[in-house]
């Protein structure tokens, strides 16, 4: 187990910033902590890091007691901040140094760690640069990597690709994929859906200060997989499929939208091959595919449509 | 590790054109112009030429404005943003700021060591012992960063904290009487000799320049060191219990 949060709690003021949070981070994953703004996502990361002081809960990282050892605990740790936080007036190579340097590493060793770092972000050729001349990917890339020139074992992302391109945002994710391989453990915090889809083995959903979903994609789908959308095309007599179709067992709804039929049924009512059937009863089916929940579906549901305009703390 | 990251430190002032521009080549310049004016005259207070009491009220005053070295990367690096990356970090977050401070002292001092061969060259301004000079300097210049180091821990607003320091420079320049004298008052007596930073540099650099090892100037520099001392005991304590 790389990290342990248990019953941990944060108030600033009136506002519950953090309610009673549990969370593990089990070594060698990517966990997704998706959630809302507002959500207490970058409280959380503050929180289990020692920068911020909780009301009360107990954090252990690497198996240690976070405040006996914060220190100690801190040198495996490395934190990407929401916010581009890299010397703007120091080349890339610079600002590796200065982190390196921060964490002990000096000589040979330091400047192997930072051609390899510069390497993984893709930053070789602009070593001597400074950051003003770069892009907001090739920023947010440097953020990246001066947490990773220590080669810490627990890496903490805090929405490391707003505000970037696709093609940016692209390559951080399979640079993600990458550390992971090479055997980091990370915590990737954003309000990105399909970031989170697309690298985290296991995904958490903070929302209001509360952990209110933890699993799989899989198992997270599964909470909500009650019902399944199926759209059927049929060339012949639709009327007539659509009131066979409504009489069937575990359909909630049969309707036709665009020449098209639209049916919502009971998940695993094993109605498609029924549906089948009478498609091509009533001349021949055109088309058939069905929707499956997504994350996205499992995220919406949970932490509902209205809009939030929260503040992190 | 604090004299390390003093290096990198160093790496970004010395490449801040504009607090450069504004904290070194604008002195340069008005003491070039202020200098060509006073033309020989004597400075009947000081009991030094015009030329050189230019230079000497040039180099304070800019020595009360160079605390923005310390102000901004105190501001950049442990208040904004990037405090939370920098308390990641597996150092106490108050060594660090001691980094800056080594820095801004060396840099501001390093700036007004070249103000007076700047001075000294044109108008042959009289500066004394260059070892006593460059002392008074680096002891001048450790109480105004640490001052301004404080300000930086003290108030929470960046505006508010932009005003005092410049109150707290244009008073103290008010009471040293850099623009007029000011009434003969015991009170502001004291304030305008030993009560405020401006006259206590002035004083502790005047000796130097009068080759005199006189009472003022040696209780200005024991002045100053104490309260450098103090600064530091306190921003010490501030930052602590701040980045804890």
């Amino acid at each position: 187990m790389i990290a342990k949060i248990e019953n941990i709690v944060k108030r600033y003021g009136n506002h519950l910033a953090l309610d009673c949070v549990d969370l593990s981070i089990k070594e060698g994953e990517i966990l997704g902590l998706l959630g809302p703004n507002g959500a207490g996502k970058t409280t959380l990361l503050h929180g289990m890091m020692g920068l911020i002081s909780v009301d009360s809960g107990e954090i252990s990282i690497f198996g240690e007691d976070l405040y006996q050892n914060k220190q100690q605990i801190k040198r495996k740790i490395g934190l990407v901040t929401q916010e581009v936080t890299i010397f703007e007036d120091l080349t890339a190579w610079d600002n590796l140094a200065f982190f390196g340097s921060v964490y002990g590493l000096k000589g040979e060793e330091l400047k192997k760690n930072i051609q390899e770092t510069l390497e993984i972000v893709g930053l070789t050729n602009y070593q001597k640069k400074l950051p003003t001349k770069f892009s907001g990917g090739m920023k947010r890339r440097l953020n990246i990597a001066c947490a990773l020139v220590h080669k810490p074992k627990f890496l903490i992302m805090d929405e490391p690709t707003v505000g970037i391109d696709a093609q940016s945002r692209n390559y951080i994710l399979e640079t993600i994929g990458k550390l992971n391989e090479m055997g980091t453990t990370i915590l990737y915090t954003t309000h990105y859906i399909e970031e989170v889809e697309a690298i985290s083995s296991r995904v958490v959903i903070l929302d209001q200060g509360h952990v209110i979903a933890e699993g799989t994609k899989e198992e997270l789908i599964e909470r909500i997989q009650h019902e399944e959308k199926i759209n059927l095309q049929l060339s012949g007599d639709k009327d007539a499929a659509v009131k066979e179709i409504q009489a069937l067992p575990g359909v909630k709804e049969a309707i036709v939208i665009k020449g098209e039929i639209h049916i919502i049924s009971q998940a695993g009512s094993g109605n498609l091959e029924q549906i089948l059937a009478i498609g091509k009863k009533h001349g021949g089916v055109m088309g058939i595919n069905s929707e499956k929940p997504t994350l996205e579906d499992v995220f919406l549901t949970l932490t509902g449509k209205g809009l939030r305009d929260g503040e992190e703390g | 590790m604090i004299l390390k990251l003093s290096t990198f430190v160093f790496k970004r002032v010395s490449k801040d054109l504009v607090s450069i521009a504004i904290l070194f080549v604008t002195p340069l310049v008005l003491i070039t112009i202020l200098g060509t004016i006073a033309d020989g005259a004597m400075n009947e207070t000081l009991g030094i030429p015009q030329a050189d009491a230019v230079a000497l009220s040039m180099i304070m005053a800019f020595q009360l404005f160079a605390g923005f070295y310390t102000l901004e990367l105190m501001k950049y690096d442990l208040l904004q943003d990037r405090k939370w990356r920098m308390m990641a970090l597996p150092i106490p977050m108050h060594r660090y700021m001691y980094s800056i401070l080594i820095v801004t002292i060396l840099f501001g001092g390093l700036q007004s060591f070249a103000l007076t061969h700047y001075t000294r060259l044109m108008y042959d301004v009289t500066w004394g012992s260059q070892l006593r000079l460059i002392g008074a300097i680096l002891i001048i210049s450790a109480a105004m960063q640490t001052m301004y180091l404080n300000i930086a821990l003290f108030i929470k607003s960046f505006k508010t904290m932009e005003r005092v320091a410049v109150s707290i420079s244009f008073g103290s320049m008010l009471l040293g009487g850099v623009w007029f004298q000011l009434p003969d008052h015991a009170v502001l007596n004291f304030l305008g000799t030993y009560g405020n930073p401006y006259s206590l540099g002035e004083n502790l650099l005047l000796g130097g320049m009068r080759g005199q090892w006189n009472i003022e100037g040696i209780l200005t520099g024991i002045i100053l060191i104490l309260f450098t001392v103090m600064m530091i005991a306190i921003s010490a304590d501030k930052g602590r219990r701040m980045y804890r």
